[in-house]
């Protein structure tokens, strides 16, 4: 009976403390570091393990857009990481996958209701893409892949670096596409009026999702003539 | 990783849907008061919108004192007991026309008088609203706003955009035999605009068109004995 009622109450079993018989790492090891800064360029989630794609394409026409996204997607990211890291001994196997989505999807109806009753504007230009949020691979690629099998720590830094490796590849690309697209950079005008005179024109490409491609094909070209160790030697 | 067995599994799906079941819902319930504030303030700025540039910091006192709120019912005769910043448009939709009340919002400001439409419809992925400001001829718009919840960025959420907004200013309701015709947005964009009565479309925001025509037209339409009883 007594082990019945801790199983009912999962949630507070500290069963890694009792498990994890190692000496205590530090915080800022050199191995919790590169968690942080490996997704940046040798994994980082975009370009060298191809997650992520689709959302990359479909926000990344405004600069600003770009920017809200990043930024609530590392949000997500990090609490999604360490609350199912510090869950993982007693979530069980089967329904892990749903257990990982109910995490990520009360997250996300979080971030939108905090953002309807503080940032209202924000919250009604972004109403499609919050949702998108959800279905972004990376964060269940990352619980899966990471957070089901290490300690809270990592977990959170890596949480951190990805969405901030993904960040700056949707900033990058929602960069060429709002200046080359519209002539503009977070709404504000920077091509000069001179430039429209003497006959240039925006290129209406920059605003397809193809264009987002063929960006984020150059990023990955430009990344893996400098570090030769991704290119794919198979 | 170890096997649990059945009964843990279920007891664990259970508890863990109620556990965040009730933090979602403790967590909507406390933040609405703040996010209706946020919507009615939305509103109050897109009426004035319609009207005149919005100023974020004084837009409760102008609005308090530039505007009169009226109902009306669908003969024309006004509904005094009702309060028409209250009527919730997307349910009196589904009345009879009958039954519907018809809010009117007339704006006052130095002697200029404008008549200001609520009117609500469906875009392709949820409603859309608009606000159209009618000069004191109660024919001329001199003004429009569209606002829309979730409509395709860059294709129908353009339906908000000034660019587009703006193509209503100084279009006509009444055709020259005084008969109530409205303003049709024509499908595509580029069309070759000669009539009061017809405004550029969008390329690629069709279904969010047929939504903005079936609000200018279908439902600007029952206003016609209000309008008419306002100008008596």
């Amino acid at each position: 009976m007594s082990t019945d009622s801790t199983l009912a109450n999962p949630v507070v079993v500290p069963v890694d403390v009792a498990k994890d018989s190692a000496p205590k790492e530090p915080f800022w090891s050199p191995k919790n570091k590169r968690l942080l800064t490996d997704p940046f360029n040798d994994d980082n989630p975009i370009t060298v393990q191809v997650l992520g794609v689709c959302s990359a394409l479909a926000v990344t026409t405004q600069l600003k857009t770009a920017l809200v996204m990043s930024v609530s997607v590392i949000v997500v990211m990090a609490c999604a990481n360490f609350l199912i890291s510090l869950l993982r001994n007693t979530i069980p196997s089967r329904i892990r996958m749903i257990v990982q989505l109910l995490v990520i999807s009360g997250l996300v109806v979080m971030v939108d209701q905090v953002l309807k009753a503080f940032a209202y504007d924000v919250a009604r230009q972004l109403s499609v893409y919050i949702g998108l949020i959800i279905t972004n691979c990376i964060i269940m690629g990352r619980l899966e892949a990471m957070a089901m099998s290490s300690k809270p720590a990592p977990s959170l830094l890596d949480g951190i670096g990805n969405g901030v490796g993904y960040g700056v590849i949707l900033i990058v690309v929602a960069f060429f596409r709002e200046l080359f697209g519209a002539g503009t950079l977070l709404g504000f005008q920077v091509v000069p009026q001179v430039f429209y005179d003497m006959g240039y024109v925006n290129n209406g490409i920059m605003l397809t999702s193809a264009a987002a491609m063929f960006i984020i094909a150059i990023v990955i070209w430009i990344q893996r003539s400098r570090n030769t160790k991704l290119v794919d030697i198979s | 990783m170890q096997q649990h067995s059945n009964s843990y599994t279920l007891r664990y799906a259970i508890f863990f849907t109620t556990a965040v079941a009730i933090v979602l819902a403790l967590l909507a319930s406390g933040l609405r008061p703040m996010q209706e504030r946020n919507i009615a303030q939305a509103k109050r700025a897109a009426i004035l919108q319609s009207v005149m540039t919005v100023d974020k910091a004084t837009l409760e006192s102008d609005y308090n004192s530039y505007i009169t709120e009226f109902v009306y019912g669908l003969d024309g005769t006004e509904k005094v007991d009702e309060a028409a910043f209250d009527v919730d448009i997307r349910k009196q939709v589904k009345l009879a026309d009958e039954e519907r009340s018809f809010p009117v919002y007339v704006y006052n400001r130095d002697g200029e008088t404008r008549y200001i439409i609520p009117l609500e419809g469906k875009g392709l992925w949820g409603p859309i609203t608009a606000f159209v400001a009618l000069d004191s001829d109660l024919n001329t718009i001199s003004g429009v706003v569209f606002e829309h919840e979730k409509e395709t960025p860059g294709l129908g959420a353009e339906i908000s955009m000034a660019m587009f907004e703006d193509r209503y200013q100084g279009k006509k309701l009444y055709n020259d035999g005084g008969e109530l015709v409205s303003v049709r947005v024509l499908k595509g964009s580029g069309n070759l605009i000669d009539s009061e009565h017809e405004v550029d479309g969008l390329t690629g925001a069709t279904m969010t068109l047929n939504g903005v025509n079936g609000m200018m037209t279908d439902e600007l339409l029952l206003y016609e004995n209000i309008l008419t009883s306002i100008k008596s």
